[in-house]
């Protein structure tokens, strides 16, 4: 069983690790996985072996909050919303103290801000103990704000899981400490160890903090924004049909088979079938798509989508968490939740680092303390080491990148299922298209209505359309469409004794006469002269000629073609612009197949290949050392879907492709796969990015801080610009996340 | 919850502590109340104990070599152009080129007994309570620090308590007699002298050197100084 926990009370990526660690401890649990960006857990379990109240109960052990599933999208907001609301009172008050306690203890310490006025009853060297304990006065209210990064942090430390809290609680620790000592000394009449006083890097560092924690906790909401606009979609009632009543209800309450009433401009509360009305609806939500769709009766709605103009009513298939809009919405909390392969050497680090980071800051101080005997300049290398490192900067740079791509990606109807998919996707080097549905319409249309001598292209597309209209194949149905859009004045006559002759075509009477409609074999077979008309020129592009006979003489031929996707040659050749090797894939003859090809510009045709057959062309393919992507939207396309390094469903495909790929293009517009590409390389060039800057913000700032400058008579890193400098760290790796947004 | 409690208990010990009547009279001032204590150990240990001068309305504390003094006002109306000076020989000056008619005004240059001296000093607050109890050198010094507490300085560099007469010129005392060996020490800002011609490397009795200190906001700072400065325990350990 899989399940996914909402978990409050992470402070970095340790925490995140930790909880994995005590939850994959457990008997009977397959997997755990966090994502400290997302705040979620989650398990693979065995339901015989362990429970889920066993899973939060170990969380809640180890000091964290699981939030309960029932509370749902909204409480989750809410709580995040009462955690930056919290973190921005909290800063607020450790900025309101920590400002007067650094100006105290800088202007009295630097000697160039001589200059500012400063109150002689608080001067260090006169009036000592004023000073000390303004600075307790001014420091306390800080560390009662801080609280929680000592509760936490010590807590971690005991079960010797030591986080970021536990670096910051033991750094500032040792700065209070010690100044308290120093105070005890000044009390005792060594008024010369005021010099020694840390109040003011223990206060700032922790305003510091909670303003950095501030910016990531308003950052990290910012990353989930797409989330929150799909659910923001949902209607939060609907108008039932009750009786012939409307009734308002809740869209909690509304169950399967009721019929729903949406008016011009109403949202449309949950999936259903039209069952009466015609209306055009705009699925732009959900596609991307932004031309309204016409809808009738017996076409589906779905929930969320924009009743533009007509009464409808439709009777609700799938409500609650069936709807498309819950499905698309689980598919982008999965995605932004999953973690991308290049997360693993990030958690990695993540989870040695804060008890490196420890050992380091303990052999430094004690270094200098041995080399230089003045404790004072040891605690100071102590707390900056401590304070200097960021876990969170590791921690974060993987997941935030992949929620903000997902989320930019659902909002543009391109839905990554997961971190691998999007990490994957930026490798591809080969394109392989399913023809039908993907780079063609899907759904055959008439090219060509081409008169004999005798008879005119109107009467012979109504008498074609007549004969067709008792076939259900879908070329005779192109003919059907053509003749009701085209003739609209003489209505398609009735025709009857219609007969389907199997892999010939169809014999029916029309007006009170004969009338076949087929293959060159039909007409052959039934004595028609047909030599007069050349059909090869339609066959060699790629289009399906059917031979009409009226009696024994030949009224003219209809050509119907699956038509190519107005974007689908701007498609193919950005894919080419971006590097790529296109292909295209079809059960279709070679002749057809490349005239497709010709037309929209594939590097490689593969030809009557069997639907069995697509995922063994792929195999080939990958057999070469080529990382494949496959489109397609069939059931037959799932195999190769699967079976490719990266498989994209396209929008009007099945339920089948969409479950069988690691993307879906939410339209059936071909020009989303290289947009989905693109994104998935500005994703990773994105991460690549934050991995950098943390790693490179580690490797540089722990060794200054452990005074690495100062043995080559360098400067001396300050804990206060130690806490700055780490807060910014995360920071910045959110702010460079963020900058995918304006991805387009 | 327990975090914060503890917390300001302990805030609270602090607020309380500072709060008993035996910190009343300086509060939360430990300088001035440890300058007191220290004050009152170098007058006990100095070669003879200062000296009530009725006429001037105060008291002399003499320095072992006799050649300078400080004076401190005992009386409400100080007698006096200072309530608090120095004292000191003017010949060493004279010889090392001082036109006396180029010191400043907060200078005096006088003769008393046939000998030249000069006096630098200050008035101090008007402010002046009765006095409970017996008055004794130290009672009255106790004024200062009470109620001039600006005059009062500590010089960490030298781990000196001081009062600031004018100008720099600073009479000062150790904290700590046990670990200072410049218990006593008269020290005088040298570039008025110097620009009334006096050589100061060449002022006999006196020494001219950089001192380290701090300002009043304990910005590290280096000033010339011109110094006599004494050991008074181990003028005692000798005198035994």
């Amino acid at each position: 069983m899989r399940q996914t926990l909402a978990i409050g009370g992470m402070t970095c990526a340790a925490c995140a690790r930790r909880i994995e660690r005590a939850v994959g401890k457990l008997h009977g649990v397959a997997n755990a996985a966090v994502n400290f960006a997302t705040e979620r857990l989650s398990v693979d379990f065995d339901e015989t072996a362990v429970s889920l109240p066993d899973i939060e109960s170990k969380i809640a052990d180890i000091g964290y909050e699981v939030i309960k599933k029932t509370a749902a999208q909204d409480e989750d907001k809410l709580r995040k919303e009462r955690e930056i609301r919290t973190l921005k009172r909290r800063f607020a008050v450790a900025a309101i103290f920590g400002a007067p306690l650094l100006y105290l203890a800088m202007v009295s310490m630097v000697w160039w801000l001589w200059w500012l006025p400063f109150p002689a009853i608080l001067s260090p060297m006169n009036y000592p103990l004023n000073y000390i304990i303004a600075q307790i006065v001014l420091t306390t209210p800080i560390l009662i704000v801080g609280r929680n990064f000592y509760s936490v942090g010590f807590k971690a430390l005991l079960q010797g899981s030591p986080n970021m809290d536990s670096l910051i609680a033991i750094g500032t620790s040792a700065a209070v400490v010690y100044s308290l000592y120093s105070s005890y000394e000044v009390l005792m009449g060594d008024f010369g160890a005021v010099d020694h006083l840390y109040f003011e890097s223990a206060g700032v560092i922790i305003a510091l903090i909670l303003l950095g924690k501030t910016l990531e906790a308003i950052s990290k909401g910012r990353t989930s924004e797409a989330i929150k606009k799909l659910i923001g979609l949902a209607p939060k009632t609907a108008t039932v049909i009750d009786d012939g009543h409307e009734i308002e209800i809740p869209i909690e309450d509304v169950a399967i088979g009721q019929i729903i009433l949406v008016r011009p401009g109403g949202r449309v509360p949950v999936d259903g079938v039209i069952t009466d009305g015609h209306s055009a609806v705009d699925e732009s939500m959900l596609t991307g798509e932004s031309i309204p769709v016409d809808k009738q009766p017996g076409d589906r709605v779905y929930a969320a989508t924009i009743n533009e103009n007509g009464v409808l009513r439709f009777e609700a298939t799938g409500v609650g968490s069936d709807t498309a809009l819950a499905r698309i919405i689980a598919l982008v909390e999965e995605a932004q939740g999953s973690k991308a392969p290049i997360a693993k050497l990030a958690d990695t680090v993540s989870g040695v680092f804060v008890p490196v980071v420890c050992i380091i800051a303990v052999v430094s101080a004690a270094a200098w303390y041995w080399s230089t005997a003045d404790a004072a300049f040891a605690l100071t290398i102590f707390i900056s080491v401590l304070i200097i490192a960021c876990p969170c900067a590791l921690g974060l740079a993987t997941p935030t990148a992949i929620m903000v791509g997902t989320g930019k990606g659902a909002e543009m109807g391109i839905l990554f299922k997961g971190g691998e998919a999007l990490e994957t996707a930026h490798k591809v080097e080969t394109i392989v298209l399913d023809k039908t549905g993907t780079i063609t319409e899907g759904k055959p249309e008439v090219t060509d209505v081409i008169a004999a001598p005798g008879f005119d292209e109107q009467r012979l597309l109504l008498l074609a359309a007549a004969a067709e209209r008792g076939s259900e194949h879908p070329l005779g149905s192109a003919i059907v469409r053509r003749a009701e859009d085209d003739v609209l004045i003489n209505p398609i006559p009735e025709a009857k004794d219609f007969r389907a002759l199997t892999g010939l075509g169809i014999e029916a009477e029309v007006d009170g006469t004969r009338v076949l409609v087929g293959s060159r074999k039909l007409m052959a077979e039934a004595g028609v002269s047909f030599e007069d008309m050349d059909a090869d020129q339609l066959a060699g592009e790629g289009k399906t000629p059917m031979y009409v006979a009226v009696g024994k003489s030949l009224a003219g031929i209809i050509a119907v073609a699956d038509v190519v996707k107005k974007s689908s040659a701007a498609a193919i050749a950005s894919l080419r612009g971006m590097g790529m090797s296109v292909a295209m894939i079809t059960g279709d003859n070679e002749r057809t197949a490349a005239a497709i090809a010709r037309e929209v510009g594939v590097d490689r045709v593969m030809a009557e290949v069997l639907p069995q057959d697509k995922s063994n062309e792929v195999k080939k393919l990958q057999a070469e050392g080529r990382r494949v992507a496959m489109v397609g939207d069939g059931i037959n396309d799932a195999p190769a879907l699967v079976q490719a390094d990266v498989g994209m469903a396209i929008g009007s495909g099945t339920d089948v492709a969409m479950e069988s790929a690691d993307v879906v293009l939410m339209r059936s517009d071909l020009m989303d796969v290289p947009v989905a590409l693109r994104l998935s390389r500005a994703v990773m060039r994105n991460i690549k990015q934050n991995l950098f800057w943390a790693f490179a913000y580690n490797t540089a700032g722990i060794p200054i801080a452990a005074g690495l400058l100062a043995v080559f008579g360098g400067p001396l890193l300050n804990p206060i610009f130690a806490a700055a400098a780490m807060s910014l760290s995360s920071v910045s790796v959110l702010s460079n996340a963020l900058r995918l947004k304006r991805f387009h | 919850m327990k975090f914060t409690l503890c917390l300001l208990t302990a805030l609270l010990a602090i607020a309380v502590g500072f709060g008993t009547p035996a910190h009343a009279a300086f509060g939360t001032d430990i300088i001035g109340r440890t300058a007191v204590v220290s004050f009152a150990e170098m007058l006990s240990a100095l070669p003879s104990p200062p000296v009530a001068d009725n006429e001037a309305g105060g008291w002399f504390l003499t320095a072992p070599d006799g050649s300078t003094k400080f004076f401190w006002r005992r009386d409400a109306e100080g007698k006096r152009d200072f309530d608090t000076f120095i004292v000191f020989d003017a010949a060493p000056f004279e010889m090392a080129g001082l036109d006396p008619n180029a010191l400043p005004s907060y200078m005096k240059y006088f003769t008393l007994d046939g000998v030249q001296k000069i006096v630098i000093g200050r008035k101090l607050s008007s402010e002046f309570p009765p006095y409970e109890g017996n008055v004794t050198p130290v009672t009255s010094f106790e004024r200062i620090p009470l109620y001039d507490r600006q005059l009062i300085d500590y010089h960490s560099a030298l781990d000196h308590y001081g009062v600031s007469l004018a100008d720099g010129t600073v009479f000062e005392w150790a904290k700590d007699m046990t670990t200072n060996d410049k218990d006593l020490v008269f020290a005088l800002n040298p570039a008025p002298f110097i620009k009334a011609g006096v050589d100061p490397l060449n002022v006999k009795g006196w020494v001219f050197a950089k001192v380290p200190g701090t300002d009043a906001r304990g910005r590290k700072v280096e000033n010339d100084k011109l110094l006599k400065a004494f050991d008074l325990l181990l003028n005692a350990f000798e005198r035994r």
